[in-house]
């Protein structure tokens, strides 16, 4: 079963970086990067899983291309915003971490922009 | 990737401490430092291709 070995690294990661919080620091956050590395090659095989099947839906539902590739860019800004976000909170930099979500937002409300100007757009011709 | 890699980062950081505390004690100040230093050097090579690789593999899922 994998959340079985995924719950072992991610208990043995923890109990081995609090082995060091008393001495060295540094080495404590290079553990729990190096357990979340770990955790993130099992998470790859099943989000592929998941991105193929969006994939193969849109063959059989004519969705535009344009917006599944923004929905799946969404996914991977959020993931790696929070990724790194909460690492900085791990190692106790709060303001760092807030940055970064900051910046996973707005480029999210970035990307999104076209989908609703082509809402409007819609709308606007309709009420014409 | 697997498992060992944390392992290994926790027992470089183990025998930094070791060390770093022995030489303390010893008197010589700056090797300890150095030492720790070595040590940091050591498990960021180890962990920075892993990080890239990570980044990497997250632009081309994600066609970011």
């Amino acid at each position: 079963m994998d959340i079985v070995k995924i719950a072992v690294i991610g208990v043995a990661a923890v109990l081995l970086s609090l082995q060091l919080r008393s001495g060295k620091r540094e080495y404590e956050l290079f553990i729990v990067l190096g357990g979340c590395l770990c955790i993130f090659g099992f998470i790859l095989t099943k989000l592929k899983v998941v991105i193929d099947a969006v994939n193969e839906m849109q063959t059989y539902v004519q969705l535009d291309a344009q917006y599944v590739a923004i929905l799946i860019k969404m996914i991977g800004i959020t993931y790696v915003a929070e990724f790194s976000a909460n690492l900085c909170r791990d190692a106790g930099y709060q303001a760092v971490a807030v940055q970064i979500e900051m910046f996973g937002k707005l480029s999210i409300l970035g990307i999104s922009m076209p989908v609703l100007l082509a809402l409007l757009k819609t709308v606007s011709e309709f009420l014409q | 990737m697997s498992i060992n890699l944390i392992f290994k980062i926790a027992a470089v950081g183990i025998l930094v401490t070791v060390i770093s505390q022995v030489l303390k004690h010893s008197g010589r100040e700056e090797h300890a430092f150095l030492t720790s230093l070595a040590g940091l050097l050591i498990v960021l090579f180890w962990i920075v291709p892993y990080i890239y690789e990570l980044f990497e593999t997250i632009r081309s899922l994600f066609a970011l």
